[in-house]
């Protein structure tokens, strides 16, 4: 665990809105490439970082080290940069809005875990694929399990206000298929489980994802079979795995508000109505429905008290996501999206659970509306963009024709205006389910929690 | 410790507990960078970075351990990380370390930063843009200098030293005019120098210029299969997947790589050569050695459309049986081809000029598709308008096959030297 360095020695701040963060980033990885054992590292990387502002610009410099010496290193490199840039390029005061006090604890301490143990169960599971598909021409099996503890002091002045200490886990195991077509050529299918959680949390035994890489190797010898898409503007069903990436990447990133200030189409739309009004979209916290987020956000990397901040309600969009100088800019309040990812990074304004909220239509009962359509089960990557135009892989998808699921589609790609297909939502899902390993790359790659309903409306595909 | 006392106890260590074979890779240096936002300064960051990789075999099996510090204790703990991985793991006797060869240091690039002068031409390159292209909103700005000092070293007495630095920046834009906006657009690159101010860097300019003429942007109509012309801004992400995908290590391992059988035999149309070339003059600070300690070399992948190398490391090549790439930096450079530009506009009845494409991972057999960004419709030989909510789609063996011309113009961002392509049978749909 990181110690509190300044328990015993208080080290003044320079008097200005100053963040001083420790982290670590702890990282175990085992890849298995048919049954080759090509990755198999621990990975720590950590250090501290001091964030200073004046005159309206920041200052940062950070050290792998965390002694009190390479404390005091940052702190002083901080206020030069910040000087430095302040000096020639002043974009305001010193000051920002006040932080409110707080103290934070971590809610979870990393338990043991040996690569042995992450290993072995990655081994068993291949060997389990291996044994019981035999006509598959790749495999592989991955394992991640990623910890990140952050320590921050986050000041107004001379004296840290916010103290935060946070120990956030995630762990994957995937899964990906590869068979080949009838051509030849290989299609391939993959899946990630797990999520928010410490290894032992999430997995007891390898023998709990037979069934799942059952279902995914009945899907991987449907797609093998699969069309391509009849290209162009179709009537879709979005599943709730593809309908959180459509919350984080065609409309998140619209509203975050320093694409907002760099002429995001949003900044037009601030209570309008951009969608249908079976639409409220939500950017979770820390809690949803009781349960941790993927991505569970106490205190966020600027020292704010993180809060859900509701983006669009019943349709019409009510607010932006915020750091602390974009708030004050902007006249809104921070509610804590501002994340950077390893110790070095500063913190930007960042998603943290993104979702559509669930709806009152049955999922089969959407399938079977669709005349001529596609069901759109799961994504690969996405890109949004400043206009609302956003695109996605889609890895896994079926025919709809006259309601009723048929052939599996290849890869493909869909996209569409979020605003205008926002507004082509008809019918969404009762059921709500989040993603297993989000990650979004702005300037830095950060984890991410995605979720939401299935939902229909009309989208392009790409095809043939 | 200091990086080379930190990489020797490394290697010691590890070798003192039972590895047979080790190799060590560390990194020392730092990075100075300057961002701003909305077109205004925001941010001046330092960075101290180092990091130890420690990759171990014992007793035939691999584990590897990565920390970020020189500090004694943290050493350790990669240490102990390291060999309970390869105790954890299994045997395969095609792991190994690069086999002694002669000791080099290579230095390239500035190895100092003048940040003054760098915040100078930061400035004038936002004065420039206001001035000359007022309708574009610089979103974000990053420029940095990067110095870096690498030492590998291994148990069979490999030791490989490099010194560098390079500035580079990157840029991200769109255009916007009253209620009218565009797609955003970036580009960026790599340089040792800064005498030239950034805004005439490569294609800055040309890109700025694209984004002014893109307001009015509309769908294609309909779907029809025809030509596309990739501008080098986006030649190189899809010659990255062309090698990856049917060239490229875990494919092949897999064996499901399209060109597993195919070295030495036309892969694509013979107007393509192009390979991964660190030693250029026109590469910035290119790898001098690989990640597994083999002294670097120029490297053809496809030579006037037969397959020369395959994307493998020392791992890769034993696990296969096919050559080990001369090099895995990636360092891209396509030879110009005998069209020119505008004669390549005006061969097109009916296609698209594409600068960016926004796409779903291409799939394992090279089918792609994706949306035409930053792009433009070309009718009867001429550029028409600029479009939006246009996707393009085909398959990228098919595509270096149906190559019709390559230019004889093209661009050097520091990391990659590209033309223009133009290639046929891309199924073309608009909204």
């Amino acid at each position: 665990m990181i110690k509190d360095l300044l328990a015993t020695t208080p080290i003044p701040f320079p008097g200005k809105p100053t963040e001083l963060r420790l982290q670590q980033t702890t990282t175990r990885q085992i890849s298995l490439l048919s049954g080759n054992l090509v990755g198999n590292a621990k990975s720590v990387v950590g250090g501290v970082s001091a964030r200073i502002f004046s005159k309206g610009v920041y200052g940062l410099a950070s050290a792998a080290e965390t002694d009190l010496e390479t404390v005091n290193k940052v702190l002083k490199a901080a206020a030069e940069n910040a000087e430095f840039l302040g000096s020639r390029a002043p974009q305001g005061g010193d000051n920002l809005p006040p932080l409110v006090p707080c103290r934070k604890e971590p809610q979870k301490v990393e338990p043991e875990l040996t690569q042995k143990t992450l290993l072995d169960f990655c081994r068993e599971l291949d060997a389990h694929i291996t044994a019981t598909y035999k006509n598959l021409a790749g495999r592989s099996v991955n394992a991640s399990s990623l910890t990140t503890e952050k320590l921050l002091y986050a000041s107004n002045g001379d004296t840290p206000v916010v103290y935060s200490h946070s120990v956030v886990p995630r762990t994957n195991i995937s899964v990906s298929l590869t068979a080949n077509d009838p051509n030849g050529s290989p299609v391939s299918l993959g899946k990630a489980f797990g999520g928010y959680g410490f290894f032992h949390e999430l997995f007891s035994s390898p023998e709990a994802l037979y069934q799942e890489v059952a279902i995914l190797f009945e899907k991987v010898m449907k797609k093998r079979e699969g069309v391509h898409p009849n290209a162009g503007r179709r009537q879709v069903v979005i599943g709730s795995e593809v309908a959180g990436i459509l919350a984080h990447e065609a409309i998140g990133h619209t509203v975050e508000a320093d694409l907002v200030l760099g002429g995001s189409v949003a900044r037009n739309y601030m209570n309008q109505l951009v969608a249908s009004e079976l639409v409220t979209l939500v950017d979770f916290a820390h809690t949803v429905q009781g349960k941790p987020t993927p991505v569970p956000v106490i205190v966020d990397d600027e020292g704010v008290l993180a809060e859900d901040v509701v983006i669009i309600e019943n349709g019409v969009l009510k607010r932006y996501m915020h750091n602390r100088a974009s708030a004050h800019r902007m006249g809104y309040q921070a509610q804590g999206n501002a994340r950077g990812n390893i110790f070095s990074d500063e913190p930007l304004i960042r998603m943290r659970n993104t979702a559509i909220l669930p709806g009152t239509s049955r999922l089969e009962d959407i399938i079977a509306s669709v005349d001529d359509g596609y069901y759109l089960v799961r994504s690969s990557n996405g890109q949004a963009d400043t206009t609302s135009e956003f695109m996605f892989g889609i890895a896994e998808g079926y025919e709809i024709k006259n309601g009723v699921l048929g052939r599996a589609i290849r890869d493909t790609t869909i996209s569409g205006v979020a605003f205008d297909m926002l507004k082509t939502v008809d019918m969404i899902s009762q059921d709500m389910t989040w993603g297993s390993g989000g990650w979004c790359g702005k300037k830095q790659t950060i984890n991410v929690g995605m979720g939401g309903p299935a939902l229909r409306c009309y989208v392009n595909i790409g095809g043939r | 410790m200091t990086q080379r006392e930190a990489t020797t106890y490394a290697l010691e260590a590890l070798q003192q507990k039972g590895a047979q074979l080790v190799s060590i890779t560390s990194s020392a240096g730092y990075t100075e960078e300057l961002n701003a936002d909305i077109g205004e300064f925001s941010l001046y960051r330092t960075l101290f970075n180092s990091s130890v990789s420690l990759k171990v075999i014992k007793d035939g099996k691999k584990g590897s351990g990565v920390t970020n510090s020189f500090d004694k204790t943290a050493l350790d703990e990669a240490i102990a990380a390291a060999l309970a991985a390869a105790e954890a793991g299994v045997v395969d006797e095609d792991e190994g370390i690069a086999e002694k060869t002669e000791n080099k240091t290579f230095t390239s690039g500035v190895l100092s930063a003048d940040k003054e002068l760098l915040f100078q031409r930061i400035l004038e390159y936002m004065n420039e843009l206001k001035k000359n292209y007022p309708k574009v909103n610089l979103e974000q700005f990053i420029a940095q200098y990067v110095n870096n000092n690498v030492l590998l070293m291994n148990s069979n007495g490999v030791e490989l030293s490099s010194h560098s630095g390079f500035y580079d920046y990157s840029s991200m834009f769109s255009g916007h005019d009253g209620p009218l906006s565009t797609s955003f657009n970036g580009y960026g690159g790599t340089f040792t120098d800064l005498s030239t101010p950034l805004i005439d860097f490569g294609m800055m300019r040309t890109v700025f210029e694209d984004t002014v003429k893109s307001f009015h942007a509309t769908p294609v109509r309909g779907k029809f299969t025809g030509p596309v012309i990739f501008t080098p801004t986006c030649v190189g992400e899809f010659l990255y997947n062309v090698m990856r995908l049917f060239a490229g290590e875990a494919p092949l391992i897999q064996k499901t790589a399209l060109w597993r059988d195919q070295l030495g035999q036309q892969v694509a149309s013979s107007k393509l050569t192009f390979g991964s070339y660190p030693h250029d003059p026109r590469i910035i600070c290119g790898a001098p050695f690989t990640n597994d300690g083999y002294l670097a070399a120029d490297m053809d992948f496809i030579k006037e459309g037969v397959l020369k190398s395959f994307l493998l490391s020392r791992y890769g090549s034993k696990k296969t049986g096919l050559p080990r790439s001369a090099n895995l930096s990636g360092d891209l450079i396509v030879a110009p081809g005998d069209a020119n530009l505008a004669e390549m506009i005006a061969g097109i009845e009916h296609g698209l000029i594409v600068n960016r494409f926004s796409g779903g991972a291409p799939a394992g057999n090279g089918d792609f598709s994706g949306v035409a960004k930053n792009s433009f419709i070309i009718q009867d030989g001429k550029i028409v308008g600029p479009l939006n909510e246009t996707m393009i789609s085909g398959n990228l063996a098919e595509i270096v096959q149906n190559i019709i011309a390559i230019s004889q113009e093209t661009v050097c961002d520091g990391g990659s030297v590209l033309p223009w392509i133009a290639a046929g049978g891309i199924t073309i749909s608009g909204a």
